[in-house]
């Protein structure tokens, strides 16, 4: 019997109507969003303080969209934050899970300092190590493609990799992977060892297949954090040639008039797109949580 | 059980150099050098680098005094201002009252050089203890919500989880529109819920409601994001653990109770403690709907040391603020381990 | 074998066309990184325009614009200096000016634009600091009162001119005539729902100048003693703050709308909102000078300015885009597409709707007349700072004594850290 079958009707409904609600609340800024974007900036005031914010309703128009694309380059901007944040997550999900799983599954001394020191890395926030940071990889000898090719530089100022590189390795996920891993049985790791694995082998082949509830919500978690990246590439990236779509969004504030619709309709772009992505990559997620069948 | 030897040794540092080398050079590595900068007077732009200073910037942060006043004169108790007497007497430079109280017939001021931060310490931790309990609740609400195996509930994840998406200045936008004391429709809704009993609050102008605002709209934003954490851990409690205890015959408040919530202790943990730290380090939120006000009932500890290090320039300051606070949360980790591993050693 | 081939052929095809391209295009123009904030899609498209005229009109040099929003300008100046990749012309905001030049990322402009091309600018959009020009606005804001001649007419209220400007009790009385006529939510809208320190220093501290305060002592700018927590500055306070407590303005609207949307009968905001209102209230509206309160008129004046840094390679090309910038025609066409007020009388003489009977008029004469430049110090960032969060306290109730002696305090700590900054002065 599924879950679902398990449910008598009254429950089910009251469930419904539970997660109705809860949408409700949960969905209002995103429809004020949606439904803004198609208006002007007087009706976007005009409708804030009544239910018309949240209403695709009066003089809807789609100037606002054609503004993102035309003078708004969010096409070229979208592609640097893709390439950032592909990168970031693929190595990264290489990088942590391997840390999480000398932590989590090989003997050696020091773990308990290492895990305690890892936890307090949690707490550094990133406003306190924006400023020392910036001033390192100004400094840093970086490479370029310049006309003649590649180029060495300076500094790694007004590139992609200075917004990928600090950010693979990534306290948070390699923490989410270490207390995944511990609920493992560490049968299936024995069974192996004593098949005459090595630890890559062990790594590779029994603790990511069933991990990958986990795997998926890193994924989710830290490409969100990539793809949402602002404080940073505002001190490091000044050009337009690596800037990402965050960044992309400031320049319908400038001035001391902002063009709200231009505002509502970019952040639409930027955000159905996750949301839609977030969509597709959970039912992957959930189906091969059932696919794996691993505890018990 | 002994470990095949290629298990031990080399290995475990192969499999986190990479990690190592980038938080080291990433994480580490910066915060030193914000260590280094508190010793010195450096501005973020400025000709030369900053003059070492020794202590300076940690005295102007935490010093604190007391001023004990008589009455002026008899009769009804009038005292001096307190900042005549702490902008005059050398004893009393650089210190602002912070609170005071009566003693008798006299008046004690606890004074402090920077009571701004002292605040902001006690109102970001008044901001956790609220939005801890209240995020992962919800979150682990939702959670459950969207597992239980209805029809749709994949639609219903992306909604829960789309305010964690959203870019944090439109969500600041429309909450303010919400929390507005006449055109908000959040006193719009409770005055109708009430029947008019209930009179518009003007939650972002008044210290009081200031700060339980922004726990709300927080939680409300972060809630999605511990939802996915405690799904996965969700996921990972077999199956076949309800199936038998429904065949046992168990309710479904024991199933929660029996099966649920032990199989999610670890991720529970996991969740408050990663909410409990972003919560510490609350900053954006304030900063775009409150700009710390009013009157700092609603500063945390890194709106101050954004205020002071890139806003006014005293990037050394700002950095001082950042290492006490990264100092007090780790000895509070610390006791905490500590006290874990008692109490784990008490029971073996 | 064959895909190796057309590989091989491919890059060398490639290689050698590449080679071609570099050694035919002409490359004797120097490059000019320059660096200006993003401002509005309007100013971004005039911007653009103008460096392509410049470019156009001579042929040894070529300006390449980058573009930087206005939220990490300052640290990404920083960050440039330390990787040696700072622009050669960049745009300053003007309280800034003194910063970057006491930090030594600015050369001055003596040599480089000509003198008498910065004597026909009006004063206040020179940046100057100890002595020296560092920089340069091609335009200016100007701030003013903008109410509906119909609602003025209603509660019998003069209408001010620039010579005869409203005085403190005239403007007191009909703020309080508007709340008790129970038509608005709050008569007067600040815009304090922006509570950046550069939007709330800009507008309120030449009120303070107005009442006789000062955010410094400008004879000495090594302290704000007198200047900001004297009793001048303490009837500020008090008037500020009792703008709140009666309810005659709103510590934060929920939106910049309370004008247009009638909630508010006047507002106190600058030229770039203009054209907003004209929409809205068409021939009712009218632009006024804001309120001499004891010393005269006085509006804040400086918007972002032109420099050149010193590593700049080519500061003789960069001085000639600037001059070139500051041609009336120039100023007069950027007016024309942002409504920004020009810098020049002859460039408002050519403009749109700045010249003798333009219908914008008024803010050039603002701007001329009444503007004082914010005070040339590296200590602004702090001093902003403090007299944004003294200013908001005081709005929320507490004790303006107090509240601005604070201010005081660390305006002058932060002078003294710096000894003064050496070279004291820059007025």
């Amino acid at each position: 019997m599924t879950p679902a079958q398990r449910h008598t009707i009254p429950l089910r409904l009251a469930l419904y109507a539970m997660m109705a609600v809860l949408a409700a609340i949960f969905l209002f800024p995103f429809l004020f969003m949606l439904a803004s974007s198609f208006k002007g900036n007087d009706a976007i005031f005009a409708d804030g303080a009544t239910l018309r914010a949240v209403l695709p309703v009066g003089d809807l128009t789609t100037a606002n969209y054609a503004h993102a694309f035309a003078r708004g380059h969010i096409g070229h901007y979208f592609i640097n934050s893709l390439v950032i944040t592909v990168t970031t997550v693929a190595l990264g999900l290489l990088v942590n899970s391997l840390a999480a799983f000398a932590l989590a599954r090989l003997a050696w001394r020091g773990k308990g300092a290492v895990l305690t020191l890892l936890v307090i890395l949690l707490v550094v926030p990133f406003e306190a190590i924006s400023v020392p940071l910036m001033v390192l990889v100004a400094k840093l000898p970086g490479v370029m493609f310049g006309v003649d090719g590649l180029v060495l530089t300076r500094s790694w100022l007004d590139t992609l990799y200075v917004q990928i590189v600090p950010f693979v390795a990534n306290a948070f996920s390699i923490f989410l992977f270490y207390q995944f891993f511990r609920d493992i049985p560490k049968d299936f790791d024995e069974a192996a060892y004593v098949d005459g694995a090595t630890p890559l082998q062990v790594y590779a082949h029994v603790i990511v297949p069933a991990s990958l509830p986990v795997f998926a919500t890193v994924t989710i978690l830290q490409a969100l954090a990539m793809w949402n990246q602002y404080l940073w590439p505002l001190i490091t990236v000044p050009g337009e040639a690596a800037r990402p779509l965050m960044i992309g969004m400031e320049q319908f504030f400038g001035a001391r008039r902002t063009a709200w619709g231009e505002v509502m309709a970019y952040a639409a772009l930027i955000t159905v797109p996750v949301l839609i992505a977030f969509i597709f990559f959970q039912r992957w997620f959930v189906r091969s949580v059932v696919g794996s069948g691993v505890k018990g | 059980m002994s470990a095949p030897a290629d298990r031990r040794g080399w290995t475990p540092l192969w499999f986190g150099a990479p990690a190592v080398l980038g938080l080291g050079l990433f994480v580490v590595l910066p915060f030193v050098m914000a260590l280094i900068l508190t010793f010195t007077d450096q501005r973020l732009v400025s000709p030369a680098p900053g003059a070492f200073v020794g202590l300076r910037n940690y005295d102007r942060l935490l010093s604190v005094s007391a001023l004990v006043q008589n009455p002026v004169r008899d009769g009804v108790p009038v005292y001096a201002r307190v900042r005549s007497v702490t902008r005059t007497k050398r004893a009393y430079l650089g210190y602002r009252p912070l609170a005071g109280f009566g003693l008798g017939r006299r008046r004690v001021t606890i004074l402090a050089k920077d009571p701004a931060f002292l605040k902001a310490l006690g109102n970001t931790f008044a901001f956790a203890v609220m939005v801890v309990p209240l995020q992962c609740g919800v979150a682990l609400g939702l959670a459950l919500l969207v597992n239980a195996g209805l029809r749709g509930q994949t639609v219903f994840r992306a909604v829960y989880f789309s305010p964690v998406v959203m870019s944090m200045v439109i969500v600041s936008v429309v909450w303010a529109f919400l929390f507005d004391r006449d055109l908000g429709l959040i006193n719009q809704a409770l005055g109708a819920l009430s029947c008019g009993l209930i009179k518009p609050i003007d939650w972002l102008g008044n210290p009081s409601t200031a700060m339980p605002a922004i726990v709300i709209m927080s939680a409300w934003q972060g809630a999605g994001f511990q939802m996915l954490i405690l799904l996965a851990g969700l996921q990972g409690i077999s199956r076949e653990l309800y199936d038998a205890a429904r065949i046992d015959g168990a309710s479904p408040w024991q199933c929660f109770w029996h099966i649920t919530v032990p199989g999610l202790r670890h991720t529970i943990g996991f969740v408050l403690v990663v909410t409990t730290i972003a919560a510490l380090g609350l900053f954006t939120q304030v900063d775009v709907m409150t700009g710390g006000g009013p009157r700092g009932a609603t500063a945390t500890v890194m709106f101050e040391a954004v205020q002071h290090g890139v806003r006014e320039g005293n990037i050394a300051y700002g950095a001082t603020i950042s290492v006490v606070y990264f100092a007090l949360i780790t000895i509070l980790i610390l006791i905490q381990q500590l006290m874990q591993r008692r109490r784990v050693g008490e029971a073996a | 074998m064959r895909a190796q081939y057309h590989t091989v052929a491919l890059l060398l095809c490639s290689g050698l066309l590449a080679a071609c391209h570099a050694a035919f295009v002409p490359n004797d123009r120097a490059d000019l990184i320059l660096w200006k904030n993003q401002a509005g899609l309007d100013e971004e498209a005039e911007t653009t325009s103008l460096i392509n005229r410049f470019n156009a009109s001579q042929a040894k040099w070529r300006v390449v614009a980058q573009s930087l929003p206005q939220g990490g300008y300052d640290q990404s100046v920083v960050a440039a200096s330390l990787a040696g990749r700072m622009p050669c012309v960049l745009a300053v905001d003007s309280p800034m000016v003194a910063s970057y030049a006491w930090a030594g990322h600015l050369r001055p402009l003596d040599g480089y634009v000509p003198a008498r091309t910065l004597a026909r600018v009006s004063p206040a959009t020179i940046g100057a600091f100890a002595g020296k020009v560092y920089a340069v606005g091609q335009f200016d804001a100007a701030l003013a009162l903008y109410a509906r001649r119909s609602v003025l007419a209603r509660m019998h209220a003069r209408i001010p001119t620039l010579d005869r400007p409203w005085t403190q009790a005239e403007f007191q009385a009909l703020l309080e005539r508007l709340k008790a006529s129970g038509g608005y939510r709050y008569p007067l809208d600040l815009e304090t729902r922006d509570d950046k320190a550069s939007w709330w220093t800009y507008a309120f501290s030449p009120m303070l100048e107005s009442f006789g305060g000062d955010v410094i002592d400008r004879r000495t700018m090594t302290s704000a003693e007198g200047a900001l927590n004297g009793a001048a500055a303490q009837r500020f306070g008090a008037w500020f703050q009792g703008l709140f407590a009666k309810g005659l303005a709103d510590r934060q609207e929920p939106d910049d709308n309370a004008f247009v949307d009638g909630r508010a009968a006047i507002v106190y905001t600058g030229d770039w909102w203009a054209d907003a209102y004209r929409t809205s209230a068409g021939n009712d509206l009218l632009i006024l000078p804001p309120p001499d309160f004891g010393t005269g008129v006085v509006i804040g004046g400086g918007s972002w300015q032109w420099a050149i840094s010193t590593s700049c390679a080519h500061p003789d090309g960069a001085g000639a885009f600037i001059t070139f910038m500051l041609q009336d025609r120039q100023i007069a066409d950027m007016s024309d597409a942002t409504g920004d007020v020009p810098v020049t009388e002859g460039a408002a003489a050519a403009s749109r709707d700045f010249g003798p009977h333009g219908k914008s008029r008024i803010f050039y004469d603002l701007m001329r007349r009444f503007a004082r430049p914010r005070p040339a110090t590296p200590a602004f960032p702090a001093i902003a700072t403090a007299f944004t969060t003294a200013m908001r306290d005081i709005m929320d109730g507490k004790d303006v004594h107090d509240a601005l002696d604070d201010a005081t305090d660390d305006i002058d700590g932060t002078i003294a850290d710096h000894h003064g900054y050496a070279t004291a002065g820059g007025r």
